[in-house]
């Protein structure tokens, strides 16, 4: 007998979340600078004559061994700087004024280069940005030029940002004069009950870490002795959510953002999204408006291993000249094993594995699916066989009917089926949400799966503080679906959430299977961190370069900003093949690549 | 009549004897006399300020030569001759700027001159070196536009040159104040066709690097010099 699965997608985002990320931790010293810059000024040197020596004589001893004084410094006046003769080597210069009787010493005027290392107290863990191995974006060298891009905007396209982190907080775009004083704007809404974007991009409870962990490496807030920084240590950080909690937005969503970051004066979009599929006008147009606006768009490769130029994923595969497609690689520089790629998709590399970043502060707490209560026996537990990413995995699970898991019964008639539990979430903060990945089968528009909560406790389905958060009707097939339902309004220690099944009488179908249920909180002002992979996590490094290269460039166009991006890299072996560039994006690269002059003419005078 | 005739033996009397002492000088006759040259081949003539240069090839056996010029043209061995020696270069000077002269060379050996070469000519013209302006656009890099930065215009007259190639001249235009590196230069040049590439430079060096950074070069422009 054939044996049919449910096919459980768990999405990145989650198994991030649910399985704790390895903390990576490395030995880290601050980079010692082996560049050729010159230790002193190469034609001065600075005097001092013994006390008592008259000016004159000071005057003649200088215009003896040919050198001229520029300047009187020091205190008292005490110091002679000296502009050597053209050509005079600085050794044999010294050797004069030491056998000058009139000149007590003289040295070298040395220059003293700023070690730009910051004192972020986790920093050692960002090897993305400066590493013994060398394999990095060369932010150290970078940060000797330019650490503050304030006067750039980057527009954060994804689930939210908690811009209440404490290493983020400082760095977020201002937009309180146009309106929005959330620091940036929501697309999103929260559920089927809610869809109006609600001006504030705040994610909902700490499932939704990933636009957090993006901006993180953008702009966390460098030097101030506190968790990490960014490519930028301060920026202005404008989030705009875009992605609803499992890294899902639509065509509309995604235009929506774009249009909101470029009219708001982002001048770089980060979007660590995707999908594999055709392609999409609209999202294109998008990316043309941000064009013709002078914005750069950095954009992920994706995370399938696959080939992009094979199998077409937008919108890196869009081929705009502001696009910059990004793919991952690891501590090695080589590949990350799940980077896509594409010779003619695929712009540039950056560190994507093992990528330490802030994250929303909160409980991420998925229920082991006991202890809930029911009205009758319809709904019960039962462990489940699923594949989850081709592998076989049983799965505690609430069922209706019974005998769900061996797909054999169906749900009753004149159905009037309640689940629930109650939890504590009192005291908190911020957000909380409740996250949870159903499969249904239901007749479509007879039969119904609800989905409400209760601040008070008790049934949330008794028509008393009853809180409706989702009606379905209708069959996914053997796929799960993903549901997030804002539970701010249940922030009490008697918070109960529960699932309801309905049915007329006629046709029934295989009913309900929960097997993941999530509750999350976020609290706000957090101070955490986490690791976490992929090529969402390589686009920031990127983007942030691009925001420092415009920040220490003001005048810099979206094709210099692209161009020194791509052509200012550094090459790396194991991107042959696989990228346009065969480059990983770098920042001091970047920042030293000069554009081919232009628009030359001679004429005879 | 017979004064005359007889004068003439007296003249054959004095020079004979001289000619056989030549001769037996050599030793015997049976050696047969050298033949006079070829004429000389592939005349050239380039003006300059007040002077022109004739050039020839090497001409066999001949030990020296004898520029011929007029400034009407059909040079015979009857106009003005200069003796080059065995050079197969000549420079002509003191020259009137804007007329024509004409050349042709004739090699000379002990048995004699070869024929006369074919013509060649030329003007001299007062020599002149023009100004030329060359300005570009302004990178918008800032270290470009900082201590350490600048321009360097590179010149050639060979189309499609590389800066690296042997023979390219160039200029510094460096950064001297903000709130930019200077964008045009003046070069003085002779008439001319000219090509031209402008890099810009600054102080900032790449991890890989050493020594600041340089752009690729700009696209090349060309100017004729007239």
């Amino acid at each position: 007998m054939a044996r049919f699965y449910h096919h459980l997608s768990i999405l990145n985002l989650c198994v991030l979340l649910i399985v704790p990320a390895a903390v990576f931790s490395m030995e880290q010293i601050a980079k010692v600078h082996s560049g050729t810059r010159p230790s002193y000024v190469t034609d001065e040197l600075l005097v001092k004559f013994k006390p008592g020596v008259e000016k004159t004589q000071q005057t003649q001893s200088l215009s003896a061994l040919g050198s001229k004084e520029i300047q009187r410094v020091g205190k008292k006046q005490q110091f002679s700087r000296i502009k050597l003769k053209k050509g005079q080597a600085m050794q044999q210069a010294l050797e004069a004024y030491r056998a000058d009787p009139n000149v007590e010493y003289v040295q070298p005027n040395y220059l003293y280069y700023a070690q730009a290392v910051p004192d972020d107290t986790d920093y050692s863990q960002l090897w993305g940005l400066s590493n013994l191995n060398g394999n990095d974006i060369d932010a150290e060298l970078a940060w000797d030029q330019i650490t503050d891009c304030s006067n750039v905007i980057v527009a954060v396209l994804d689930v939210g940002v908690d811009y209440t982190h404490q290493d983020l907080v400082t760095n977020m775009w201002d937009g309180s004069a146009a309106g929005y004083p959330n620091h940036g704007y929501d697309l999103i809404g929260e559920s089927v009950y809610n869809s109006i974007p609600d001006n504030d991009p705040i994610p909902m409870g700490a499932v939704e870490n990933h636009g957090t962990h993006v901006a993180g490496t953008i702009a966390a807030v460098g030097d101030n002795a506190n968790g990490i920084t960014g490519v930028c240590w301060q920026a202005q950080i404008m989030s705009v959510r875009v992605l609803d909690s499992v890294g899902t937005g639509s065509t509309l969503n995604i235009i929506q953002g774009i249009e909101f970051a470029v009219d708001n004066g982002a001048k770089v979009i980060n979007m660590s999204l995707g999908f594999q599929g055709a392609f999409d006008t609209a999202f294109s147009n998008a990316i043309n408006y941000a064009r013709d606006n002078d914005v750069v768009v950095v954009v992920a490769a994706g995370n399938s291993g696959t080939d992009n130029d094979t199998t077409s994923f937008y919108p890196c595969n869009f081929t705009q000249a502001n696009l910059v497609c990004v793919t991952a690689l690891n501590q090695n520089y080589s590949l990350a094993s799940f980077s896509n790629y594409g010779v003619s998709s695929v712009d540039v590399g950056a560190p994507g594995v093992d990528i330490f970043s802030t994250v929303p502060a909160g409980q991420t707490i998925r229920d082991p699916l006991t202890g809930w209560t029911t009205n009758n026996g319809h709904w019960t537990t039962d462990q489940c066989n699923y594949l989850v990413d081709g592998v076989s995995t049983t799965l505690t699970t609430l069922v209706n009917p019974f005998n769900w898991c061996d797909q054999t019964g169906t749900y009753v008639d004149n159905a009037n089926d309640k689940i629930y539990k109650t939890f504590d979430l009192a005291g908190g903060s911020g957000q909380a949400a409740l996250f949870y990945q159903p499969f249904i089968e239901t007749e479509a528009g007879s039969d119904f799966f609800f989905t409400a909560f209760d601040a008070t406790g008790g049934d949330p389905f008794d028509g008393v503080n009853d809180n409706p958060l989702l009606q379905f009707s209708g069959t996914n097939d053997m796929n799960n679906l993903y549901f997030i339902h804002d539970l701010m309004a249940c922030r009490t220690n008697m918070c109960t959430v529960g699932f309801r099944l309905t049915s007329d009488v006629g046709l029934e179908l295989g009913g309900i299977g929960i097997p993941i249920v999530v509750i999350s909180t976020l609290e706000k002002d957090g101070n955490t961190y986490v690791t976490l992979q992929g090529t969402s996590m390589a686009t920031p490094h990127v983007a942030g370069i691009a925001a420092m290269v415009r920040a220490y460039n003001p005048a810099y166009t979206y094709a210099d900003t692209v161009a020194a991006i791509k052509q200012g890299g550094e090459y790396v072996g194991a991107l042959d093949g696989f990228t346009s560039t065969s480059k990983a994006a770098n920042a001091m690269g970047t920042q030293s690549y000069i554009n081919p002059p232009t628009g030359v003419t001679a004429v005879v005078e | 009549m017979i004064r005359h005739r007889k004068l003439s033996v007296l003249y054959l009397l004095l020079v004979l004897p001289t000619l056989l002492q030549i001769s037996c000088g050599n030793g015997n006759n049976s050696q047969p006399l050298t033949q006079p040259p070829a004429a000389p081949k592939n005349l050239s003539a380039e003006a300059a300020d007040s002077q022109v240069t004739v050039s020839w090839d090497t001409v066999i056996g001949a030990d020296s030569y004898t520029v011929h010029w007029n400034t009407t043209g059909n040079v015979t061995t009857a106009d003005a001759a200069i003796d080059a020696g065995p050079n197969i270069q000549l420079i002509h000077s003191g020259l009137t700027n804007g007329t024509t002269y004409y050349y042709r060379v004739v090699a000379i050996n002990t048995a004699g001159a070869s024929p006369i070469s074919e013509e060649v000519f030329a003007t001299p013209q007062l020599q002149i070196i023009r100004t030329v302006n060359v300005t570009w656009n302004a990178n918008r890099e800032t270290a470009v536009n900082a201590t350490g930065g600048g321009y360097k215009v590179y010149y050639s007259t060979s189309s499609g040159f590389d800066i690296t190639d042997a023979g390219v001249s160039v200029v510094d235009v460096p950064f001297v104040a903000p709130p930019a590196a200077p964008t045009s230069t003046s070069l003085q040049l002779p008439t001319g066709q000219y090509y031209f590439r402008v890099v810009a430079y600054s102080a900032l060096t790449p991890p890989w690097g050493s020594n600041g950074s340089t752009s690729l070069p700009s696209a090349q422009i060309s100017l004729l010099v007239p």
